[in-house]
Parts: structure tokens; C-alpha cells; sequence
């Protein structure tokens, strides 16, 4: 009655991996049934349609209409024969252009792109045939799970030739996708559907072509100026959707909004970003310029992290696209297997400007600032500090351009933002030294000018020995510090700088009529009469400052006719330069000068005084 | 989207479940005839509920012969209502129905007796189910399990018919990717495609086309057990929620 099973029988509950019943009978669930699609018209009924062809089969189904597998009964055939949707064709504009591109289509003859056969009308339908690709689409595969990444980069370079072809022969796609990229039973790629979208896309659009989700899955592999300008798409969008396409089948995910770099997938390493982000760039002069690119690109790199005895299928003969393999040197190819050259971005380039403009900045705000102020000397010391810091961040520009360019062009890397931001913080760093240091120069000069003034105008002692009287000493200290005085009210109201400070010849008097007659200088009677009032003429310096200078003395000869003086400050005391140049260190200064007596008072510094 | 596995002729949208069921006033011939395939399809898991209800297995055979002579000849689809939509949930209840009444006449009546038997073989069946494990699970699970497995069976088999009737290089590649059918086999894409001379791409185009043809049999055989095409997807989760079980 009952029987019990031996334990070692083999029994059905216990199946083989692949043979899981659960599985087996989920399988019935995957695919495409229900896709909520409207149903395709079934094969029979375009028996009448087309008479010409025996109608076989629905082969798929998309934007673009219906696809059947089809036997041309004249040829013996089998042909894919795509019916597109009848609201395109009841747009008079969309069949003349569809007769005419259609020519342009069926000269597309290339081992990886589905040849179109005929193109016609048939009951007010439009209708292609296009040749019979017996094999699966990326999609499928895609949606299967089961694409590698060493596949991926089998299948790129294929769509590539397909692409660089179409577009040397003038024929953007416009409608890269894995729906559109079919292989065959070999593993050959075919790209289908070239140029549709573009007759499609210019039809009014008062009529539905696709259903919703068909425009929303076709989105994703547009190219930013497809939707942004579409009336300027040119065949980098092509390259755009691609590295789309490209990105999926790496990371089975669509690259939109913050994704992340192909290469978090693990299957390859880093190289491969530069590769795919490249392709994704939203600017299309960023992009790789040609398929042809992308092509060696991906070629590369797969011969560079190919395992060893894995070759990948080989491309038929008489595949088009080859001369580009040669573009890398076969070490480079080797050793560091590199994406094709990147173009300069934007910002790389201004920023080398920027690090070549910013030192002769800097440097010529050094020489001119310098040149402002201080002696002889210091102007050429500057002169040359300036020149110097101008060459010399010259020299480091050209140093990290050099640079630059070799990690862009030869070497290839992936070098943008990261590096035009340094190079701008070099730049601005030069010239904000250059700036800091010139303007510094100057102040300092600036400075110490003042500083000198300041304190050859108020020296802390004026004494005044050997007057032959008290009147006599006091009107000669009065002299000089008047004279002083007023050579510091000049200084700090015009701001001049004194020349070094060098005493010509000091003039000394009671009031202004004598000093002027003193002088004997017309143009120094003027100004004297006119401007300043008692005792300062350019270059003819005379000192006093009663509070911080004294006359130490005034030695008078034998006969009272003649006088030495000297006059001694202590730089120290009182005013502004004792503060900055260090309270109490600098030893007093003096100068020593002769005076003479003549009928209206005493003359003092005939002839040239050295100042100390 | 049924396309591929299917002959024009069995155009999906009239399932031989649906002409039973429609034909159970009229017992139109058509109508018989589907019937019969059906049962001549699925009297095993029907049998293997029966033995494992205690029954010897001459009952089990006598008791089939007998509920399948009655549905046919008797139009006892007229009486089983409830569940119709299924050609399964049908059974079950003819079934049980059936017994009750058979055995109130059972010592009338020979069992069979007079009734034009469908040709099944019962050894063969026996033996499958001594391979049957000796399960806790009551008969009715038992019975939806031996269900889903044939359906399986019956749908392999006509992919394996369907692929060895061409070239002999096309049954040794089937063979190969065959345990691909429900994913990943043991064996890496690369190996399997060396011996057939095929590359990884292409051994994964295959195993996709195969795949697409084998769930279109699969589909149309279930379809052909529900009344409704559009149960289809919802009897397909109920077989592999009784395989899971």
C-alpha cells in the first residue's frame, strides 16, 4: 500500500541546481508578458497588407511601432519587417521625409549596424524591412543579469565602429539604446533603428507617438541637448547615450542624478571612470569627439586588464573603424593603458593664465611701489627684488604647466578642477606677495623717511657755547630751532621726502628780510618773502626744534668773527621715530657746522654741511 | 507576447480548459476530446493523491479509470462548479465528490464496468511513485505538488522536443544550456560555450532565447488548465507557492 522511499533514491524534492521546480515555474512569470502595452496587431492579419511577405511572427514592440518576423516571398528571405505607428503616417510631412531619409538609411551598409532593405507604404502605413537579426536585445541581456563588465567592453568598441560608420556617412542616431543594440547568435552587435528617432522627432507633435514610459525609458539615454536644443544635435549625442548604455551595463544602473563612478562596481578598476565619465559629459566638447575615440579608449584599456588567455570574440573582417588603434604608442599601450587625450577644460585654462599673469603682477607692483620711496639704492635693490620675483614665478608657472600638461596629455589623467583650483591659489598667492611685499617696501621706505625727519626735527638739545653774549646764544638757538620747526611743518604738510637729509647750507636770522638777504638766492628771497615765511628752502635746511634740540655749542674764534656749532638731538627722546626704532639704543646725533658774524648776526653753514 | 513556442493553431486565447468547462451543457465532441488530453496529461498527480490517501494501488488506478470514465462520459463538468476557472481546482473537487457517491454504489456497481478506459499506464505510474518521498505534507498539498511537477515535466519535454528536432549540434547545445533554464548554472558561461564553440555572449544569447521559448510553452501550458488566459500569471504564483510548501 504505502510505500516508503529508500533513503538513497533520488527523489524530486531534492532538484539539481537550475532544475529548482519554484524557479522553473517562475520563469513563466519574467519576460515581457504584460507590459500593459496595447497588443501588437497579431502576424496573420497583415497577410492582406502585405502580400509580398509572409508574415511570421511579432518579433517586438516599441515606440516605433511593431516588429515581425517576415519572409520576403519573392527572395525566400526572412526579413524583420517594422510597421510604424499609422499616426505617423498620416502626417504628409513624415512621409515625404521618410521617403527621402530612407534612402540615406538602406546606403547604411556596415557588419554592426541592421541594414535597412526597402522602405515603403503600405495601406497608408509606413513599413521598413530591414534585415533579420536572429539573437536577443542588450536590453534582455541586460535584464537577465547576467552581462559582465568584460562583455560590456566587447560589445562598446562594436557599437562604435556601427556609430563612427553612420556618422562619417552623415546619420546621427539619435536613439541609443539597449532596446536598439541587438546580438546575434555569434555575439555580434547590431544596432537597429538608425535615424528613426530623427524622423519621428520632427513630426508636430499632435499626435502620440509612444506611450509614456516609452518616452520616459528613452530620457534617460538622451543626450542633454536633445531635449535642452534639440534643433542642434549634432553626433555627440550619439557618444552621450552610448556612455549611457555603456554605464548600464557596468553598473546595471542608469547614471542620473549623483551617481557614482563605474568602478564602484568592482568588476573593473578606476581607469574605466575616466572612460565612461567621459562619454557622460553634460558639455559635449568635453565629450570624446568622435566613436572613434571612445572606441580605441575602451580597446585599450581592455587589452590593458585583460586576464591572461581570455581573448574576447573577435570582430569579424572587414570591420571599419581600425586606424584609430594606432593612435596610442604601443608602450603606452602596454605599460599604462590611457584614454584618448582630454581637451583642456575651461577652468584648466584660465587658471594656467592666472599662474603665468599673477608673478609679473606682483612683481611689477614690488618695482613700482619700491620706486616710490626710498634712496637710490634701496630703488634698484627693489628693481632687481621685483624683476627677481617675476622671473622666478614665471619660472614655477612654466614649472607646474609643464606639469600639467604631461599629467593631461601624455599621461592622460583625469585632471580638472582639482588642479585649476591650485593653480589659481598658486597664482593669487603670487601675486598677493608681490603686492604685500612691494607695498611694504614702499611704506617702510615711506617710513623711515618719515622717522628720520621726525627725528632730525626735534632734537632733545640745542646749546649754543661761546656766544659772545646771553642774547647773542639764545638768538642763534632760537634760529635753529625755528628753522627746524619749520622744516618739520613742511615736511608734514607737503609730505616731501627729504633727499637723504642732506644739509647744503644752513641759514640762520633774526627775522625773515636777513635770512633772505643771507641767501643771496633770488628765488629763495621769494619763497622765503612768499611761502614759508622763515628759513627752508629745497636742499637749504636749516634746524630747530627748541623742545628736543639743543645747540651743544657754538665755538667762536679769537677774534669773534667765526663759529663752530654743533648741534646734537637724541633721537630717543620725544616723537614718534624713538618708538619704532627702539627707545634708548640709538646714540644722539649731532651736526657740526661753522658760523661766521657778519654785520646783521651771525652766519652759520657757509658752504656744505655734512650731516652724520 | 506568445509568439515563439506556439503553432498558430493553438491560439491562446481558447485554452482546451476553456472548452470543457464552456461545453459542459452541450458535450460537444470538441469538448471531449480536450478533456481527454487533459486527463491524459494530469492523471498522475491525481493517482499519487489517491495512494497517498492509503489507497492500494489498484484502487488508485481503478478509482482514476473510473472518475476520468465518469467526467468524460457523464459530463460530470456539469456538477463541478465551484473552482471551474481551474482545470486543478476542478479535479479536486469532481474528485472528491466522485468518491463520496462511488462509495455509496461501489458494491453496486463494478467499478469501470461498461465505461471506454483511457489508455493510462498505471506501472509506470506506481513506479514513479515509489520514488515519492514519504512526506508529512496532507494529500491535497501532496496532490498540488505532483501538479505543479508535471506541468514542469510536460512543458520541459516539449522544449526538449522542440530543440532535438533539428541538427544534432542543436539537441547537444540544449543539453549544455539546460540547466540554465532558471538561472545560473554551476558552471561559468565560458566553459559551457567551449565545447559547443560558442563565446560567452553567445551562450548567454542562447540561454536567453531558450529561456524566452521555454516560458512561452510554460505559459501555454498552464493556460491550457484555466479558463481565463488572464489567470494564467496568478496560477503560476499558486504552483510555486505549493513546490515551495
Amino acid at each position: 500500500m504505502t510505500t516508503d522511499t529508500p533513503p538513497d533514491e533520488p527523489h524530486r524534492d531534492a532538484p539539481p541546481p537550475g532544475e529548482d521546480p519554484a524557479a522553473l515555474l517562475g520563469v513563466g512569470l519574467s519576460g515581457p508578458s504584460g507590459t500593459g502595452r496595447a497588443p501588437a496587431p497579431p502576424a496573420e492579419s497583415l497577410a492582406a497588407q502585405f502580400p509580398a511577405y509572409e508574415v511570421l511572427e511579432v518579433l517586438g514592440q516599441g515606440g516605433m511601432g511593431v516588429v515581425y518576423k517576415a519572409r520576403q516571398r519573392r527572395l525566400d528571405r526572412i526579413v524583420a519587417l517594422k510597421v510604424l505607428p499609422r499616426a505617423l503616417s498620416e502626417d504628409p510631412a513624415f512621409t515625404e521625409r521618410f521617403a527621402r531619409e530612407g534612402r540615406t538609411l538602406a546606403r547604411l551598409q556596415h557588419p554592426h549596424i541592421v541594414g535597412v532593405h526597402d522602405i515603403g507604404e503600405a495601406d497608408g502605413q509606413s513599413y521598413l524591412v530591414m534585415e533579420y537579426v536572429d539573437g536577443v536585445t542588450l536590453r534582455a541581456l541586460m535584464d537577465a543579469g547576467e552581462l559582465t563588465a568584460k562583455e560590456a567592453l566587447t560589445i562598446v568598441p562594436q557599437i562604435c565602429d556601427a556609430l563612427q560608420y553612420a556618422h562619417d556617412e552623415g546619420v546621427v542616431h539619435r536613439d541609443i539604446k539597449p532596446e536598439n543594440v541587438l546580438l546575434d547568435r555569434s555575439g555580434s552587435v547590431k544596432v537597429a533603428d538608425f535615424g528613426l528617432a530623427k524622423l519621428a522627432e520632427r513630426a508636430p507633435g499632435d499626435f502620440t507617438l509612444t506611450g509614456t514610459d516609452q518616452i520616459m525609458g528613452t530620457l534617460h539615454y538622451m543626450a542633454p541637448e536633445q531635449y535642452k536644443t534639440p534643433q542642434d544635435v549634432d553626433h555627440r549625442a550619439d557618444i552621450f547615450s552610448l556612455g549611457v548604455v555603456f554605464y548600464e551595463m557596468l553598473t546595471g544602473e542608469l547614471p542620473v542624478g549623483r551617481f557614482d563612478e563605474p568602478s564602484k562596481s568592482g568588476e573593473l578598476d578606476t581607469r574605466i571612470d575616466e572612460i565612461v565619465m567621459r562619454t557622460l559629459e553634460r558639455e559635449r566638447d568635453q565629450r570624446y569627439q568622435n566613436a572613434r575615440e571612445v572606441r580605441t579608449a575602451v580597446t585599450t584599456f581592455a587589452d590593458g586588464g585583460r586576464v591572461a588567455g581570455e581573448q574576447p570574440p573577435r570582430r569579424r573582417e572587414g570591420d571599419e573603424g581600425e586606424p584609430a588603434r594606432h593612435a596610442a604608442p604601443p608602450a603606452l599601450t602596454r605599460e599604462r593603458p590611457l584614454p584618448g587625450p582630454r581637451p583642456l577644460s575651461r577652468w584648466f585654462v584660465t587658471a594656467l593664465v592666472f599662474v603665468f599673469v599673477a608673478p609679473v603682477l606682483g612683481g611689477l607692483a614690488y618695482i613700482l611701489y619700491g620706486a616710490l620711496a626710498g634712496t637710490e639704492k634701496d630703488r634698484v635693490l627693489r628693481g632687481v627684488i621685483g624683476w627677481l620675483f617675476m622671473l622666478g614665478g614665471l619660472g614655477l608657472a612654466g614649472f607646474f604647466s609643464t606639469i600639467a600638461i604631461i599629467v593631461t596629455q601624455v599621461y592622460r589623467a583625469r585632471v580638472r578642477g582639482q588642479f585649476a583650483s591650485i593653480a589659481l591659489l598658486v597664482g593669487c598667492l603670487a601675486a598677493m606677495i608681490g603686492c604685500v611685499f612691494g607695498a611694504n617696501a614702499a611704506m617702510h621706505d615711506a617710513n623711515r623717511a618719515w622717522h628720520r625727519i621726525h627725528d632730525l626735527t626735534r632734537p632733545s638739545e640745542v646749546v649754543v657755547h661761546g656766544a659772545r653774549s646771553h642774547s647773542e646764544g639764545v638768538a642763534v638757538r632760537d634760529a635753529i630751532e625755528t628753522t627746524l620747526a619749520e622744516f618739520a611743518s613742511v615736511v608734514d604738510y607737503n609730505g616731501l621726502r627729504p633727499e637723504g637729509l642732506t644739509l647744503r647750507r644752513l641759514y640762520a636770522a633774526d627775522d625773515l628780510e636777513t635770512l633772505a638777504a643771507l641767501s643771496g638766492d633770488e628765488a629763495d628771497k621769494k619763497r622765503a618773502a612768499g611761502v614759508y615765511g622763515l628759513g627752508l628752502w629745497t636742499r637749504h635746511v636749516a634746524l630747530l626744534d627748541w623742545r628736543h634740540f639743543k645747540l651743544r655749542y657754538i665755538r667762536v674764534d679769537e677774534a669773534g668773527d667765526a663759529a663752530i656749532v654743533r648741534v646734537v638731538w637724541h633721537p630717543t627722546k620725544g616723537g614718534a621715530g624713538g618708538a619704532f626704532r627702539g627707545r634708548g639704543r640709538t646714540p644722539p646725533k649731532s651736526v657740526t657746522f661753522p658760523m661766521k658774524r657778519a654785520s646783521h648776526g651771525w652766519v652759520f653753514a657757509v658752504g656744505p654741511v655734512e650731516f652724520e | 507576447m506568445n509568439h515563439d513556442g506556439s503553432p498558430p493553431a493553438k491560439a491562446f486565447h481558447t485554452t482546451r480548459w476553456t472548452l470543457v468547462a464552456r461545453a459542459r451543457q452541450g458535450e460537444g465532441e470538441p469538448a471531449r476530446a480536450a478533456l481527454e488530453e487533459l486527463c491524459a496529461a494530469y492523471w498522475y498527480p491525481l493517482y499519487a493523491y489517491l495512494r497517498r490517501k492509503g489507497n492500494s494501488p489498484d484502487e488508485a488506478a481503478d478509482f482514476v479509470q473510473g472518475f476520468f470514465a465518469a467526467l468524460i462520459e457523464k459530463g460530470y463538468v456539469a456538477q463541478a462548479d465551484p473552482e471551474r476557472g481551474r482545470f486543478r481546482g476542478f479535479l479536486m473537487v469532481a474528485l472528491r465528490h466522485f468518491a463520496s457517491k462511488e462509495r455509496a454504489r461501489e458494491r453496486a456497481l463494478k467499478r469501470g464496468g461498461g465505461v471506454a478506459k483511457l489508455s493510462l499506464d498505471f506501472e509506470d505510474g506506481e513506479r514513479r511513485y515509489s520514488l515519492e518521498p514519504a512526506g508529512r505534507d496532507d494529500p491535497e498539498a501532496f496532490f498540488e505538488r505532483r501538479w505543479a511537477l508535471t506541468l514542469l515535466d510536460r512543458a520541459l519535454e516539449r522544449l526538449a522536443t522542440s530543440q532535438r528536432a533539428g541538427a544534432p549540434a542543436k539537441a547537444e547545445r540544449f543539453e549544455a544550456l539546460r540547466p540554465y533554464l532558471a538561472g545560473r548554472g554551476a558552471v561559468p558561461y565560458r566553459e559551457v560555450g567551449e565545447p559547443l564553440g560558442m563565446s560567452e555572449t553567445a551562450v548567454k544569447v542562447a540561454i536567453h532565447r531558450l529561456r524566452g521559448r521555454y516560458r512561452d510553452i510554460l505559459r501555454e501550458e498552464i493556460a491550457q488548465t484555466v479558463e481565463d488566459p488572464a489567470l494564467t500569471d496568478d496560477e503560476t504564483r499558486r504552483l510555486m507557492a505549493a513546490v515551495r510548501r
